[in-house]
């Protein structure tokens, strides 16, 4: 790369910084790109000292590695969506281009498990900031065989402004793969875990860093043995050598500038091992004798858990002493959430009438609900949800009944304080559903008595699944239940994975609808495809979810009447999907999402939930009332 | 591979390899609907078109020519019967259903056809007549519309030779079983001896494919493309990143500005690779559609730039 185009709010001053071989750059095809963020000022929020100055330091770098770099800074003047989709569709509609990086250096957030990039005029314009989940599915359709996002920004939620309003800008252009086309694998390094935040700090008395970025570019100027792969005559520390030098690296030095915080970067790499953004800049340093011990995170909880579940390793397992690991379980709250999931999970023994069961068995298709009392339910079409029981949302669980017990509906589930949740009744299956300070935090489908999968359950199944069922949806809820790894490892564990959630011929759904959010997380969409036709083989009709993983709802009509249920997304994490996939729902759960809370399950709050019932009765027509 | 392409490219080949008299062997890729056709009669066309355009500059081919004139019109018209892709002409003659990728497809590369050809939205909506017209995205009818603006206007390639052109580039780029079996026909022509490549139409798709994949150590001292559609960004996206085939020595790209097929040339601007391809748009193809095999080999400037490569 010999030129570096700076946007100063999306002006072009390629004049600033002299071009190294302009001439050259006019002719040769563009093979490597980058777009560089880096906003200091967004909106009323803390000013921050050194996100343009990190970003204007990868700049440099990859100017040097022979990038095309445009860079989008704040120091002159605000920075735009508008800008920063121009400079990425303009790298996209490169045909030559085989690597494409993609830098923020400036304030992020999370709101219900999408995240978001603050540019200069968030966050009172709900359009001035970047979708990253969003970005990251168009990114694997663009065609270029390698885009990296790296995101030197916080993913806490912020309950400072109002969030819910925030749907952020697209900066890919939403155009499908060619079929037959190259695969783009995108790698994605962010400076921090799933809600947690990234630091810039004081390391002299007038020098601010971003930790993360100065840990990064470090990794290319200082790397050790281990990192450093000679491919051809180039010494490169390729993409998948970075992720343990980050992990170790980043906690490490904000330590030594303060103990009192920490920051653990994320890394999620799908490129094979000779795809690399630079090379090693210095002679690689012998690793250290005593090598500094990592710290353990949730994400290494969850892994060790899943790994010696029946379902076996999901991604490469950092070793920790069981009892670091159980430590980080309780002070994070996994250990609590995963027992409270397990607690409220019972499969009805038997339909003998003296037996213990909140559910009756005259119940074939329903919900049980737990941690909150029960106000209304309400189901589309012809369909009846019936109260048995409201519950007393301590340790009675309120019971629901769908009437006729099949075909598969939507189904609203009301509490006690107006919020709620939709649901699909699934003929033959209890929803368990588990409630905590007003959030679901899971449901789970069991089998009714007396069905071919409930012998199945009875003959030894249960407690494994039961067990599955908790784990899995603690690390969904914490955003780590993930397949990571090589392509080949990747298949090999999402094949595993596909082989423990079966139960007989069928797929367990609730077990289902998580894989199919891991596969489509790592890009396995052969995987979803193959789950979606289990269950809708199972129980003839589409699970939103995993129709919406599929890509087979763009453009289908979602009213509520059709074969999907529900009518909306039950994972909270599928609807910031919907966007990219073309997906449109009923105009009044499209309202309602505005009041949606930060929950594992999609949890609407009272303003929301009566728009949800005003489309299911719409379904209903007038005589169902 | 059919067993005329077998008897076309091998036999041809066999020979050769049997007196190795020949320094530069010349590689035929002929483009779309050659079904049925005799390969032998079809490379003897070929050969004697280049004939014609070569004594134009006072030159002629050797007197024995390594010649592989690789067949896969049957082996593609065979595909294209088994897919059973509706063109848009069936949708509103036999109400079949719409196959929406390729739909998208036809709209892309049809409007890239007239956007390059002049035709206005006006000329367009002529076409599309009076029919109340949606307000929503595209629609085969509109796509149709623009497809009969091109043969009315352009060039004077029909609305069903568009739509075939279409439908058999969108087969090879998007069908791995179409594209694998053309491959190994077209492959198999070429061997680690020097050779020269020449592809016309959906045969310079085929060979570029071939050329960028092909892990031999092919020798190739030119790659000359003729009334080609990679830079149409629909066929040029298929193969992305693109780059600059390996095993060619130059790349030499020819057309006819008024056909409607090859309206962008391979520049920087349509097709940025490295070297660069070299493009001589002053072709004046003599054939109806502009578009003909034989209105294009005739070309002096082109059969100079076989017999260079060829070293005759």
């Amino acid at each position: 790369m010999r030129r570096r185009d700076v946007l100063v709010g999306g002006l072009a001053w390629a004049h600033l910084i002299a071009s190294r071989s302009a001439r050259a750059q006019a002719t040769a095809p563009v093979t490597r790109g980058a777009v560089i963020v880096g906003v200091n000022k967004t909106g009323h929020l803390p000013v921050l000292r050194a996100a343009v100055s990190a970003a204007k330091s990868v700049a440099d770098w990859l100017d040097r590695e022979q990038f095309k770099v445009v860079a989008i800074l704040d120091d002159a003047a605000p920075v735009t969506a508008n800008a920063v989709r121009q400079a990425v569709t303009d790298f996209v509609n490169q045909p030559s281009l085989t690597q494409l990086v993609v830098y923020f250096s400036g304030h992020g957030m999370s709101v219900g498990f999408n995240e978001y990039w603050l540019l200069s005029g968030a966050p009172d314009d709900p359009n001035e900031a970047v979708s990253l989940v969003e970005c990251f599915e168009l990114a694997h359709m663009s065609g270029i065989p390698n885009v990296v996002f790296i995101s030197d920004a916080c993913r806490s939620t912020s309950p400072d402004f109002n969030t819910s309003l925030i749907r952020g800008t697209l900066i890919f252009p939403n155009r499908p793969a060619a079929p037959g086309g190259g695969q783009t694998d995108v790698d994605r390094f962010l400076a921090t875990g799933p809600g947690a935040a990234s630091f810039e700090a004081r390391v002299a008395a007038d020098n601010y860093q971003a930790i993360y970025t100065t840990t990064f570019l470090d990794a290319f100027a200082h790397p050790n043995g281990e990192m450093v792969q000679t491919i051809g005559p180039d010494n490169v520390v390729p993409n998948y050598k970075l992720r343990d030098f980050l992990s170790k690296e980043v906690p490490r030095r904000l330590a030594k500038i303060d103990v009192k915080y920490v920051q653990y970067p994320d890394t999620r790499i799908e490129s094979r091992d000779n795809i690399y953004i630079g090379h090693a800049l210095n002679a690689a340093e012998p690793a250290p004798a005593v090598p500094p011990q990592p710290n353990a995170t949730v994400l290494d909880v969850a892994n060790y858990h899943i790994d010696r579940s029946s379902i076996g390793a999901l991604s490469s397992i950092r070793k920790f002493d069981v009892k670091v690991l159980d430590q980080v379980a309780l002070d994070s709250g996994f250990e609590s959430a995963q027992k409270s999931v397990l607690k409220v999970q019972a499969v009805p023994k038997s339909n003998d009438p003296h037996q213990l069961n909140p559910v009756p068995a005259d119940v074939r298709t329903g919900f049980s609900i737990s941690g909150s009392k029960l106000r209304a339910a309400l189901a589309t079409g012809g369909a009846r949800a019936e109260i048995i029981s409201p519950g007393n949302g301590r340790d009675v669980p309120a019971v629901v009944r769908v009437l006729p017990p099949g075909p598969a509906v939507t189904v609203g589930l009301m509490f006690e304080d107006g919020s709620g949740t939709v649901v699909a009744a699934l003929p033959e299956f209890i929803g368990t559903v588990t409630v905590e300070g007003g959030h679901v935090a899971s449901v789970t489908y069991l089998p009714n008595v007396g069905t071919d999968l409930w012998h199945e359950y009875q003959d030894g199944q249960e407690q494994r699944l039961n067990e599955l069922h908790a784990l899995v949806a603690t690390a969904a809820k914490y955003g780590v239940f993930r397949i990571e790894g090589a392509k080949e490892d990747k298949q090999k564990a999402g094949a595993r994975l596909a082989d423990k959630i079966r139960v007989l011929k069928s797929v367990d759904p609730t077990l289902g609808v998580y894989a199919a959010y891991a596969y489509a997380d790592s890009d396995l969409i052969g995987q979803v495809q193959s789950v979606r036709s289990y269950v809708r083989g199972d129980l003839n009709v589409d699970l939103f979810d995993l129709a919406l993983l599929a890509n087979v709802l763009s453009g289908k009509p979602i009213d509520g009447r059709g074969d999907v249920v529900p009518f909306c997304p039950m994972l909270t994490q599928g609807w910031q999907l919907l966007r990219v996939k073309g997906v449109s729902l009923p105009a009044q759960v499209e309202r309602a999402r505005d009041d949606m809370r930060d929950a594992l399950w999609t949890t609407f709050g009272p303003r929301g939930m009566e728009l949800v019932f005003s489309a299911i009765q719409s379904t209903r027509g007038r005589n169902n009332g | 591979m059919s067993g005329a392409a077998v008897a076309a490219s091998v036999s041809v080949a066999e020979k050769a390899h049997a007196a190795d008299p020949f320094p530069v062997r010349l590689v035929l890729v002929h483009g779309r609907s050659q079904q049925g056709l005799n390969p032998v009669d079809l490379q003897s066309t070929w050969l004697e078109t280049l004939r014609r355009g070569a004594a134009k500059i006072n030159r002629s081919l050797p007197e024995r020519l390594d010649v592989a004139f690789p067949y896969y019109g049957d082996k593609l018209d065979e595909f294209a019967r088994k897919f059973d892709i509706p063109l848009t002409t069936d949708i509103q003659a036999k109400g079949s259903e719409v196959n929406s990728d390729f739909l998208n497809f036809q709209a892309e590369v049809a409007d890239e056809m007239r956007s390059r050809a002049g035709i206005t939205d006006s000329q367009v909506q002529e076409e599309f007549g009076t029919n109340p017209t949606p307000k929503g995205p595209q629609n085969w009818a509109w796509v149709q519309a623009i497809i009969r603006a091109i043969d009315k206007h352009a060039g004077g390639v029909s609305q069903r030779v568009i739509e075939d052109f279409m439908r058999d580039v969108y087969l090879y780029t998007t069908q791995p079983i179409v594209r694998d079996a053309i491959d190994d026909i077209v492959g198999g022509a070429v061997n680690e001896k020097p050779c020269v490549v020449i592809g016309h139409s959906l045969g310079s798709v085929v060979g570029y494919h071939v050329l960028r994949t092909d892990r031999r150590a092919l020798k190739v001292q030119a790659y000359v493309t003729v009334g080609s559609p990679l830079a149409i960004r629909a066929v040029r996206d298929r193969f992305r990143p693109i780059a600059f085939p390996a095993p060619a020595k130059a790349w030499y790209n020819a057309f006819d500005p008024k056909d409607v097929v090859a309206l962008y040339p391979l520049d920087a601007a349509n097709f940025p690779v490295n070297p660069a391809v070299e493009n001589y748009g002053n072709v004046r193809n003599a054939t109806d559609n502009r578009h003909g095999i034989i209105g294009y080999l005739d070309d002096p400037d082109v059969a100079r730039h076989v017999l260079d490569a060829l070293g005759a």
